[in-house]
């Protein structure tokens, strides 16, 4: 998004927003795929390689939200969370799961989630939810 | 200061339920109180009364959800574990937004509903501890002098003794001097204590 | 000549036959219409004439002789009997007729009326008859039903192509027969006597129906529905009955199909409400499951010291056998709304029914944060229902209603208090019993009232649109109407009113 005063590639004097990004951390399964499918409406959807990667990016200044798209094979979905929630006390955290898992989500809640969200059949509200947060 | 015993309170309008718990948390050695519903509860709860607890989501009259906000808009800290026949991922983020402690759907282990409970009474124990703690602290900063209290402020901003001096336009000598009374007064051991103390008085960003 | 009185030509006119009256000599006094119209001449020219004018060359040369015989005090073969005799018309031509003489009463001297019949007509309706007869022949075999006729015995007299067809067999294999025993299907022979011998009893003439298989000659039984009349002779006594039948075979088995077809639908729909009530079904089930396990799991604990407070324990396990029939009489409640069964109806009484899914619907409410009341008219009379069928409407009406209401509280952010859906039940002013279902939520509007009780018309996000227009099929069935109004101040009451099962007399 550029303000009206932009000049187109360079930075202006008012203080133009920075595009931020939506970080979607996810190993390289159907779930994340189709997070990554339902986000497609949204620019600025970043897919980090590697969990260290998605770390960094959830640091940066242009992080705007994180989504956490599956069990993240590697790690614990909680151990992620409280790392992530470390670096960023009040970027908001989504955490995907399946459907009725409720212990799942009561413990992403209590590792610092912003919310949690049942896929299927939730895509719409993801996506209204990640709306809403990035205004 | 004595510490008054734990209680665990027990909402839940279902009679069986409620009595079951009751009995279960007793056969674990825990102190209980139930009511059968949240208006019972809330006309006869005391926010001084330490311990947690059990609420059930769906109930005739108020909500659980809905006691749940009541006991925020009164301030009051009690952890909440909300236990539901009926529970739903939508359901239990809600109430963890709102500040719930945790989220157990019936029927339940034994060991897990005394490991959840065990956690929330000692979750309960810490915050009342930080409370009393930071109720001292603020007792300690009142009864600093004012010119105590600058020399705190920028102490804690981590300027040097020379800088302090300078900004308030007094000897080194003085400073050093109210320092070491505004260490005394404060009970800080150290300069990173003291930094500690303030932040824990500091109200949330 | 004497003239005949005016009451005498006045009767003549009356007649269709033609009527000639002549004297003892054999002159025409009187000549009717009909004679005109028959012979071809006008009275003024026939009357004073002989009346062998009228006859055929042949008999005009013996007229004269019968009738000198006939006075003579011979023989009266010409009168009283009639007979058919040739006469000629004025043109000449020749044609019969049926003719009777008579002698005038109190004529003297004798007067001698005839009265001719033109048979030329009767032999024309024969003929007529006879082609009728033919033509209907026709149609018999051109029927699409099957056309049976018996007598007194049940011997087949007549029988027609279809039945033929339909019985696989010849015409030497059914006719002369016993119908029953022949062609009817060894279970259903004494219902097809009973009616043959119904009809032949019926004192009025109205065709009376009736259902039996018949059999073909391969076996297979076919299903018919039969309409029957006696046959009686002039005299009313009823000599034979006449049957007609339709093939309703295929009929049948498409409509069991389509009643099968929507009993499954009926369960469907009836899972589907199931399916949007499981919240409220598995929070019901939950409850003495999570108690079960809490006095099982204390009681463990509380054995587990030295010193077990035994008394607790026991008490303990009471609750626990308690717990778990609650929860096997939830089951059975669930079991029994959702099994495929036949419908059946019986005396119930409303109230019965309602208390008896309470408990479901209750909990159906507590999910919804809501309660459910109930206002149950003492004095209610019993209704003829299926049972099953009535609670499942009723729990499509509770749902609704609470979904209405919990949508309507989420729309406008959470609000405090309960809300109720209440369930009354109370005698109308007919002495049926009226069964209404309330809400205080936001009614409906008006467009989406004409439309709601349509087939797949859903407002809800994940509703079949199937359960208002099952439950008001199921109703109908009831022979009740199943109707919305308005509640006060606002919300939605859907209402039926079925009617009072008369109690039998003592």
């Amino acid at each position: 998004m550029v303000g009206p005063d932009d000049k187109g590639g360079g930075a202006s004097e008012h203080d133009a927003k920075p595009v931020r990004t939506i970080i979607v951390a996810g190993q390289s399964s159907q779930r994340t795929r189709e997070v990554l499918r339902a986000l497609r409406g949204f620019t600025n959807v970043i897919w980090p390689t590697s969990l260290e990667s998605a770390l960094a990016q959830t640091s940066s200044a242009d992080a705007g939200c994180l989504v956490i798209a599956d069990d993240l094979r590697e790690e614990r979905v909680d151990d992620f969370l409280l790392e992530a929630r470390e670096l960023q006390r009040n970027l908001p955290i989504f955490v995907i799961t399946d459907p009725d898992d409720v212990a799942e989500a009561v413990s992403a809640m209590r590792h610092g989630a912003t919310a949690v969200i049942e896929i299927p059949p939730s895509y719409a509200v993801l996506c209204e939810e990640i709306t809403r947060v990035m205004q | 200061m004595k510490e008054l015993p734990q209680t665990v309170f027990v909402v839940d309008d279902d009679d069986a339920v409620r009595n079951s718990l009751r009995l279960l948390l007793k056969s674990a050695g825990f102190s209980t109180e139930v009511a059968a519903s949240a208006q019972e509860f809330l006309s006869t709860y005391d926010a001084a009364q330490p311990g947690c607890l059990l609420l059930d989501v769906h109930m005739p009259g108020m909500t659980g959800l809905e006691m749940q906000h009541q006991l925020n808009v009164r301030g009051a800290a009690i952890p909440v574990i909300f236990i539901t026949g009926h529970g739903d991922i939508p359901m239990a983020v809600e109430a963890m937004q709102h500040g719930a402690f945790d989220f157990l759907q019936k029927p339940f282990r034994d060991q897990e509903l005394l490991d959840r409970v065990q956690r929330a009474l000692t979750r309960d124990t810490e915050y009342r501890a930080r409370l009393r703690q930071t109720e001292r602290i603020r007792e300690r900063l009142a009864s600093l002098s004012p010119r105590e209290r600058e020399v705190l402020d920028l102490v804690t901003q981590g300027k040097a003794n020379k800088m302090v001096a300078g900004d308030l336009g007094v000897s080194q000598r003085t400073v050093e001097i109210h320092r070491a009374h505004v260490m005394q007064k404060m009970e800080a051991g150290s300069l990173a204590e003291l930094v500690r103390m303030m932040m824990a008085v500091a109200p949330p960003q | 000549m004497i003239a005949p009185t005016p009451d005498v030509l006045a009767l003549l006119e009356a007649t269709f036959d033609a009527v000639v009256i002549m004297d003892d000599r054999g002159r025409i006094l009187a000549f009717n219409e009909s004679a005109e119209a028959m012979f071809g001449y006008r009275a003024a020219d026939a009357i004073g004439r002989n009346v062998s004018m009228l006859m055929t060359a042949t008999d005009r040369l013996h007229h004269d002789d019968h009738v000198k015989r006939y006075l003579g005090g011979g023989d009266a073969r010409v009168l009283g009997k009639g007979r058919d005799v040739w006469v000629c018309h004025r043109d000449g031509s020749e044609f019969s007729v049926f003719l009777s003489v008579g002698r005038i009463p109190n004529s003297e001297p004798p007067q001698f009326v005839g009265f001719l019949h033109d048979t030329h007509l009767r032999r024309k309706a024969l003929a007529t008859l006879d082609h009728e007869r033919q033509r209907n022949r026709l149609y018999l075999d051109l029927a699409q039903v099957m056309l049976v006729a018996t007598d007194r015995n049940g011997i087949v007299q007549l029988v027609n192509q279809r039945a033929f067809r339909v019985l696989k067999r010849t015409n030497a294999e059914i006719m002369n027969r016993n119908w029953a025993d022949n062609c009817v299907a060894p279970d259903d022979r004494a219902i097809a006597r009973a009616s043959i011998r119904t009809l032949l009893l019926s004192a009025n003439d109205e065709p009376q129906s009736c259902e039996y298989h018949v059999r073909a000659s391969d076996g297979e039984d076919r299903f018919i529905t039969w309409r029957g009349v006696a046959l009686h002779d002039p005299d009313g006594v009823a000599r034979g009955i006449m049957l007609s039948g339709e093939d309703i075979t295929d009929q049948r088995r498409a409509e069991s199909e389509a009643h099968k077809a929507l009993e499954r639908m009926n369960s469907v729909a009836r899972l589907a409400t199931m399916g949007e009530m499981a919240a409220g079904i598995s929070h019901e089930l939950n409850q003495p499951l999570a108690a079960i396990a809490n006095y099982s799991q204390a009681c463990s604990r509380l054995l587990r010291v030295p010193s077990p407070d035994i008394p607790e324990v026991a008490s303990a396990l009471e609750q626990v056998s308690v717990q778990a029939l609650r929860a096997g009489e939830i089951i059975r409640r669930i079991r029994s709304l959702v099994r495929n069964e036949d419908v059946r109806r019986e005396t119930q009484d409303m109230n019965d029914l309602i208390r008896e899914v309470h408990a479901l619907l209750a909990s159906d409410a507590r999910v919804h944060d809501g309660r459910l009341a109930l206002d149950l008219s003492q004095a209610l009379p019993k209704v003829k229902v299926d049972g099953v069928q009535i609670q499942q409407v009723l729990m499509n009406l509770v749902h609704n209603a609470f979904e209405a209401q919990s949508n309507e509280i989420n729309r406008a952010g959470h609000s405090g208090g309960a809300f109720e859906v209440l369930i009354a039940t109370r005698p109308t002013p007919e002495g049926d019993v009226e069964v209404s279902v309330s809400d205080l939520g936001p009614g409906l509007a008006g467009d989406v009232e004409q439309k709601i009780f349509e087939p797949f018309f859903t407002t809800k996000a994940t509703g079949t649109g199937l359960g208002l227009a099952i439950s008001r099929s199921i109703i109908k069935a009831h022979d009740a109407r199943l109707g919305y109004r308005a509640n006060q101040p606002h919300g939605a009451c859907f209402f039926f009113v079925l009617p009072a099962q008369q109690e039998p007399h003592p």
